[in-house]
């Protein structure tokens, strides 16, 4: 994975040199300085093309995964009237290069990404409809100097967009880059692209499915369910480099691992996948990932943290994750001490779990959804929201160190699998009515159900979720919130509604965090980027977004 | 390798929760911030301890390279009463273990940082007398508020230390980390320690060799010397991650990857030294880099570069150089594009000749040199100038993408052997004297001489030095000062003198590295820990600092 940044001047015309913090920055060292601030996603090597007299700048900071020799970007078409950058990874990059090969006879992709180019000739911008995978990019065309920016349907790859006071348009994965230069920035809306000239630029949604509107009516089928997500891996598993898979002990990120490993020992049968979890001593979540590696007999390690070491890493992980949001800084520390160990042992990417709670309807709020059509709504969101929650965390705490997580459960067509399957399936408790049989089911049945064959050991295959902050230890949630708190006094607290108007935090520890946000994001258009997580009070859900404060939880722990 | 910081209240307080940037920190939230900006150097873990009613702070960022397991840092006596952090390789080690399970049956180090606390149990500050290798560290005795700090005799590691407004001593890798919090800061001399309590601390030398003050008058013994030199490199040797060698085309680099090659193959028969070269297309460099490559059986990688990729480097290099030094920056863009490379492919250690120009006497101005004393003398100076120059350079550049390198040519033992050679050995050109037979001799006559034999193809092993900013294309060095001419106008070069009245820059690339530098280290006290590279011009030596200027070299090129 990588880090894009691009510019382009809002009339075509060359930009001019500018002043930035007190020196004269020509088009391309402005791109190049700001572009650095995203440097950690893009340690192996940056690359940079300038169209001086269009105005328009483009740079690549690249992790090498796929084409590890061939693979540096600006990709520049061999007309070099096209430019391109994208991050993230096309999964059926195998199957488009040799339809493509069809056509132009010789033709080898020199990554994943250097399709999207291809396809752009014979596709133009409907060449969204042919790439699947997890990906953000910028596409010039020199000839008619029209731009494409697209985001993968889920946000899976993060990207800003900004304008700076001259009107033009800055893309960057990480808002870090926007600032200080763009008075006004955005997150791109996932699932979107964007076409045309710079100042008429046609906004719509490339990804567009029925499950988005309407309540879907088919029943699960187990064994399809177990072969889509067989497949959703085994895309996931093209990497040139040395790569690993997280076990957070919940049955998610299990079973993951475990298919993995199993498709990996097709070709070597007596492969072993490296695996990590993250804790403190004694971690609910050690247990059962450790039965879990012994299952699927992984080469398994536990980074045992101490409180102290994950809260140096506060003000850190604000800047990595670029949100103040009260739930994604907490159980993003941990992982931010796991991502730095992993990267230290050579590893470049590693699998994960997210996005199964967002389709299967996971948490166990969900057990209060009062009906079907509530239920299947609340996915939907969630799975809109993944974007500034989950997968927000999930790659920005990775890339911070250089890592790429993949996350098969969000393969596009899995996805479209999963959110067509009839909410009477999913739903957890009561209301289940799987094979048209009401009865009380945990939450992510189907999937369990689906896996109840020589996957994973039972007790983890039917574990009851834990949000991964709880998992970690109960004490970290409670001495983050006491460190975060104290730094904050009544009297400023007191202020917050009029220091913080919008988003206005309600804790001190969100304060606290909204604090360092702002010195590192300043500006009101910085904080309209971050949406908080807001609980379902409708259905009686606490404030709190720990998993253990919800009641299901407790339930199930007395 | 690593970094360290620490900071140390001056009659040993608490250090009170302060407002910095607008945030409360408390001590430990300071040091761990300003700790991060040079986490580059350690990306692999960071351990920090806090002595809160004492007011100590002591933070370790940690490349994991030997006893990649169990040597987090800080590390402890038994007792838990010293507290040590290091960065920096101990090389005699293993030796020095043996002789501490003497005394400690069953010692078992954690890495080799771990026997400097065993040491200084035993023998206090004597303990600098015992180790060997490249080494900057603080060592904090809590009963008795004692500390110890120290630095390596050649300055292969980065010290600096500080003040702030309140009093308290800071200590770190880098400038980077003192700058805004300290009013005082300077460079901590190479060859000294520091020890006592806070408030009485003052380097002292601890590195005395007799050759800094007289001229010596040993002949060589070439097969001493071929010994010195191997053993040399393998103490460099020892890792427990993937490591690799840099070839830049020249003979010191090239020797030390030979040697490196026939010792790993000692050990494994089949075993192929991971080597790279960096460089603009059709650099010369390459091609003698390829030679050494095929002749010794390496795995070999080019990377070129083009003038614009290294010309976008300019401004994170000065940060991570910490210097304004026109030759140092200029030398240190290729070196920076090529360890982010070789850090790409999981290497985390990389050997390099540096050091030799400077105990051999290997520059091309050298030649000038009127005498065999000043030639001595010019010698002692280079080497005491290392840490502001080539190892600075070295440390620095590498560590920037958490690359570590190794400089077996400034082994002690061998820096020792080869500076207490008599110059007449040494000199280069007609004024060389070796085995008592007067005749003109090239620069580094001796270490070729020590090699010739199947080392290294001859092509190689008898080639003209090229200083590194050479070696890589003139392209480049041409490049530069365009460059900065783009930056700086006339108006601005003619009250240089005023903006900068400490080492005012002459030329407009050096205005505008020194613009930038100002930038990010603002300061008087910042700016006088940059020493400029200063020509012999007495020896009639031009102003420009790359090696084409030098007469020497358009000679061998047919020039003169």
């Amino acid at each position: 994975m990588c880090g894009i940044f691009a510019i382009f001047s809002s009339d075509g015309e060359a930009i001019g040199a500018q002043t930035l913090e007190g020196s004269k920055h020509s088009l391309r060292e402005l791109a190049y300085r700001q572009s650095g601030r995203q440097r950690h996603r893009g340690p192996d090597s940056t690359g940079v093309v300038i169209v001086p007299e269009q105005g328009v700048a483009m740079v690549h900071e690249r992790l090498r995964i796929v084409g590890v020799e061939m693979g540096d970007q600006p990709f520049v078409s061999d007309d070099g009237n096209l430019v391109l950058v994208a991050n993230g990874e096309i999964y059926n990059y195998l199957e488009l290069s040799a339809q493509i090969a069809k056509r132009r006879h010789g033709y080898k992709p020199k990554s994943d990404c250097h399709v999207i180019l291809e396809l752009y000739k014979d596709y133009g911008v409907d060449l969204l409809q042919h790439i699947t995978g997890m990906f953000a990019f910028a596409l010039y065309d020199k000839r008619s100097k029209e731009v494409l920016l697209a985001r993968d349907p889920f946000g899976i790859i993060p990207m800003y967009v900004g304008e700076d006071d001259a009107g033009n348009l800055w893309v960057a994965s990480e808002l870090k880059c926007l600032t200080p230069c763009c008075s006004k920035v955005e997150t791109f809306t996932p699932g979107e692209a964007r076409f045309g000239r710079v100042g008429a630029l046609r906004r719509w949604q490339h990804f567009e499915q029925p499950w988005q509107q309407e309540l879907p009516s088919l029943p699960c089928d187990l064994s399809l369910l177990r072969t889509s997500l067989e497949s959703a891996v085994r895309t996931h598993l093209h990497c040139d480099v040395h790569f690993g898979a997280l076990l957070s002990g919940g049955v998610d990120s299990s079973l993951i691992a475990s298919i993995a490993t199993k498709i990996m020992r097709e070709t070597k049968p007596n492969y072993r996948l490296k695996t990590f979890s993250v804790g403190l001593r004694d971690a609910p979540d050690f247990e059962a990932a450790r039965q879990v590696a012994k299952y699927i007999d992984s080469e398994h390690t536990e980074l045992i943290f101490e409180i102290d070491e994950a809260l140096d890493g506060i003000r850190d992980i604000v800047y990595h994750l670029e949100t103040y949001d009260v739930t994604t800084v907490r159980c993003s520390l941990p992982m931010l001490l796991l991502t730095r160990f992993i990267k230290s042992t050579g590893i470049k990417m590693i699998l994960s779990g997210e996005g199964a709670d967002e389709i299967f309807g996971g948490y166990l709020y969900f057990h209060k959804a009062p009906n079907y059509e509530q239920f299947h709504q609340e996915l939907v969101k969630r799975v809109q929201q993944l974007h500034l929650s989950d997968c927000l965390r999930a790659n920005k705490v990775a890339m911070a160190k250089g890592v790429e997580l993949r996350v098969p459960f969000l393969d596009t067509s899995f996805v479209n699998y999963v959110m067509n399957i009839r909410p009477e399936d999913k739903i957890p408790g009561p209301l289940n009515a799987f094979k048209s049989e009401q009865k009380s089911r945990l939450e992510k049945f189907v999937l369990r159900a689906a896996f109840a064959d020589g996957y994973l050991p039972d007790s983890v295959l039917w574990r009851q979720k834990e949000q991964f902050s709880d998992g970690v230890g109960y004490d970290w949630i409670d001495s983050i919130r006491r460190v975060a708190t104290s730094h904050v006094t009544d009297e400023e607290f007191a202020q917050a509604s009029e220091r913080f108007p919008f988003n206005t935090p309600s804790t001190k520890e969100a304060f606290y965090y909204r604090c360092i946000f702002e010195q590192q994001f300043p500006g009101d258009s910085a904080a309209r980027t971050v949406v908080r997580w807001v609980p379902r009070l409708d259905w009686g859900c606490p404030e709190d977004p720990s998993g253990r404060a919800q009641a299901v939880h407790q339930i199930n722990k007395d | 390798m690593c970094g360290i910081l620490a900071i140390f209240s001056p009659e040993g307080q608490p250090i009170e929760v302060q407002n910095f940037k607008g945030s409360e920190h408390s001590l430990r939230e300071l040091a761990y911030r300003q700790s991060g900006k040079q986490r580059h150097r350690g990306p692999d873990d960071t351990g920090v301890e806090i002595i809160a009613e004492q007011g100590v702070a002591l933070v370790h960022e940690r490349l994991a390279v030997i006893g990649v397991e169990t040597g987090h840092q800080p590390l402890y006596s038994k007792d838990g009463n010293i507290s040590l952090i290091v960065n920096g390789e101990i090389y005699n080690y293993v030796e020095l273990t043996q002789q501490i399970a003497k005394r400690l049956p069953g010692y078992q180090p954690k890495s080799d940082s771990n026997v400097i606390i065993e040491l200084y149990e035993q023998h206090g500050q004597e303990l600098l007398q015992h180790i060997t290798g490249m080494f900057s560290f603080v060592l904090y005795d809590r009963r008795t508020r004692q500390l110890l700090v120290a630095r390596d005799p050649f300055g292969i590691i980065p010290l600096y230390m500080g003040k702030d407004l309140q009093g308290n001593l800071w200590i770190a890798s880098e400038m980077k980390c003192l700058v805004e919090v300290c009013e005082q800061l300077q460079i901590f001399p190479p060859g000294h320690l520091a020890a006592g309590t806070v408030n009485h601390l003052k380097p002292v030398r601890y590195y005395q060799p007799s050759w800094r003050q007289l001229v010596p008058n040993n002949n060589v013994n070439l097969d001493e010397l071929r010994r010195q030199v191997e053993l040399a490199v393998r103490s460099h040797l020892q890792c427990d991650v993937p490591f690799g060698a840099l070839l830049s085309g020249g003979v010191d680099s090239s020797l030390i990857a030979s040697i490196a090659a026939r010792i790993m193959r000692e050990r494994d028969p089949n075993y192929k030294l991971r080597t790279f070269s960096v460089g603009m297309e059709g650099s010369p460099d390459f091609e003698h880099a390829r030679m050494v490559a095929q002749h010794i059986g390496s795995e070999h990688s080019e990377i070129a570069f083009n003038v614009e990729d290294c010309l976008d480097g300019v401004r994170d290099l000065i940060w991570h150089l910490e210097s304004y030094d026109i030759a140092t920056v200029r030398c240190s863009l290729p070196m920076f594009y090529l360890a982010r490379h070789v850090k790409s492919t999981g290497i985390k250690m990389i050997l390099s000749g540096e050091g030799a120009d400077e105990i051999f006497g290997g520059y091309l101005y050298f030649h000038k040199a009127p005498n065999y004393e000043e030639f001595h003398h010019e010698m002692v100076t280079r080497c005491e100038q290392l840490h502001v120059s080539d190892i600075l350079r070295a440390n620095k550049v590498t560590m920037s993408k958490g690359l570590e390198l190794r400089v077996p040519f400034l082994d002690t033992a061998l820096v020792d052997y080869v500076m207490n050679i008599r110059p007449q050995d040494k000199i280069p050109g007609r004024l060389n004297e070796f085995d008592g037979e007067c005749k003109w001799r090239m620069e580094k006559f001796v270490l070729r001489q020590a090699f010739a034999g199947d080392y290294l193809p001859d092509a190689v092993l008898w080639r003209q030095k090229e200083q590194f900013s050479d070696g890589v294309g003139y392209a480049l060095i041409d490049a530069l000062p365009v460059f900065a001419a783009r930056h700086v106008t006339d108006a601005q070069m003619l009250l240089a003198e005023k903006r900068f009245p400490i080492n005012p820059p002459k030329t407009k690339e050096g205005y505008y590295y020194r613009c930038i530098f100002e930038e990010q280290y603002p300061g008087d006290a910042a700016a006088r820990t940059v020493e400029k590279w200063a020509p012999r011009l007495d020896w009639g030596c031009p102003e420009d600092p790359s090696g084409r200027a030098q007469a020497a070299h358009d000679k061998a090129y047919g020039k003169c």
